[in-house]
């Protein structure tokens, strides 16, 4: 059953932290049944279990600071995030910018001289070529004689062998 | 444990919160940490974890100063923002139970570490005994809605009046007191042997 709190004694009671001359002068005045001088008991009874069963924690001593740090943390502006050479600082950046240049240049000499002597090679290998033994005019001319044989209808070989025959 | 005395007080302090003042909130900070850890813990029942969310509801504070007008009390204010963390937190659990709440609150670079008092040196028998008794308290509370428990809790550790218990669960009045009174019923016939004896009496 639904308890009502109809009676301000109750709520006294119930309520937080019931002054204890309150509560005397409730008993002493004599406005309570024996009944509800025996619930008066028992609600008093469930008070203090409800406050003694387990003491409440003591707040830390830097609670308060902590309150504020954490505050404090909150109310920063999110850093934005920075390319990693914005971190260096003037010198250390001139510095790398003059190592980065060195490498650039020893690269790019590197390479030149790499070109210049892949062209020196190329012309000495013309050179060579220059200095093999041609071919003369008949030659050519038997060459082209030789390599029309094929091509000749076989008839009139049969009539150049009978004539040489004669 | 000790009561922030003047409201109106906190009110003209968070008025000037509003406005930035770091001094005014450090007040309030020192006036309230007490009160809102209470009640974060006797819904989280984890002294660590509670302080973490008490923290969390303190920054939410600075956050949402800007929100804050002169008419509504400081009190329910604050609790209801811690009400929200908790409930967040509930259901996250809920949601993700292996998941610890420490590895998620891990203070980030230079934040300090929490600094933890020793506990009071208690006997392995009362210990024991203790220990019983708590798993019981911690069972039947656990074992509420989450309003009654809420609702409870506010009641209890924020100290807060009916009326200003009845704001932050965006409720009437009579229906917060029938969700402390249907508790309170629930609680006495769970916990009923302990009342009658006062046996915890002993071991406090």
């Amino acid at each position: 059953m639904t308890p009502e709190p109809s009676d301000d004694w109750v709520d006294l009671v119930a309520g937080s932290r019931p002054d204890p001359e309150a509560v005397r002068r409730l008993r002493e005045a004599g406005r309570l049944t024996d009944a509800e001088l025996r619930r008066l008991d028992t609600e008093l009874a469930l008070n203090r279990l409800l406050g003694e069963h387990r003491p409440p924690p003591t707040p830390s001593s830097n609670f308060t600071s902590r309150v504020l740090a954490e505050i404090a943390r909150e109310a920063r502006p999110a850093t934005p995030v920075r390319p990693w050479w914005n971190r260096l600082g003037w010198v250390s950046r001139a510095a790398a910018f003059a190592a980065l240049a060195l490498v650039a240049t020893v690269g790019w000499s590197q390479m030149a001289a790499h070109q210049r002597s892949q062209l020196a090679g190329r012309a000495a290998e013309l050179g060579l070529a220059a200095n093999v033994p041609g071919l003369d005019a008949g030659s050519l001319a038997d060459f082209e004689v030789i390599r029309h044989i094929g091509s000749v209808p076989k008839a009139e070989d049969d009539a150049l062998i009978l004539a040489l025959a004669q | 444990m000790p009561i922030p005395a003047i409201p109106d007080d906190d009110a003209a302090l968070m008025l000037l919160v509003r406005e930035g003042d770091t001094v005014a909130f450090t007040q309030l900070v020192d006036r309230w940490k007490q009160p809102v850890i209470h009640f974060v813990y006797r819904l989280l029942p984890d002294a660590d974890e509670a302080e973490d969310i008490a923290q969390g509801v303190f920054v939410q504070l600075w956050k949402s100063a800007s929100r804050y007008e002169r008419q509504a009390r400081f009190s329910t204010f604050l609790f209801t923002i811690a009400r929200n963390l908790c409930l967040n937190e509930i259901r996250r659990r809920s949601r993700h139970p292996a998941e610890s709440l420490e590895a998620r609150l891990e203070p980030e670079g230079d934040a300090p570490a929490r600094q933890v008092s020793d506990p009071a040196q208690i006997s392995p028998d009362d210990q024991a005994q203790r220990g019983e008794l708590v798993h019981l308290v911690d069972e039947a509370l656990a074992a509420l809605p989450e309003k009654q428990r809420i609702a409870l809790a506010l009641c209890r550790e924020g100290e807060l009046s009916y009326d200003e218990i009845a704001v932050i669960l965006g409720t009437t009045v009579p229906a917060t007191k029938s969700l402390i009174h249907r508790a309170r019923e629930v609680l006495k016939s769970r916990l009923k042997p302990y009342l009658a004896s006062g046996a915890w009496g002993s071991m406090a």
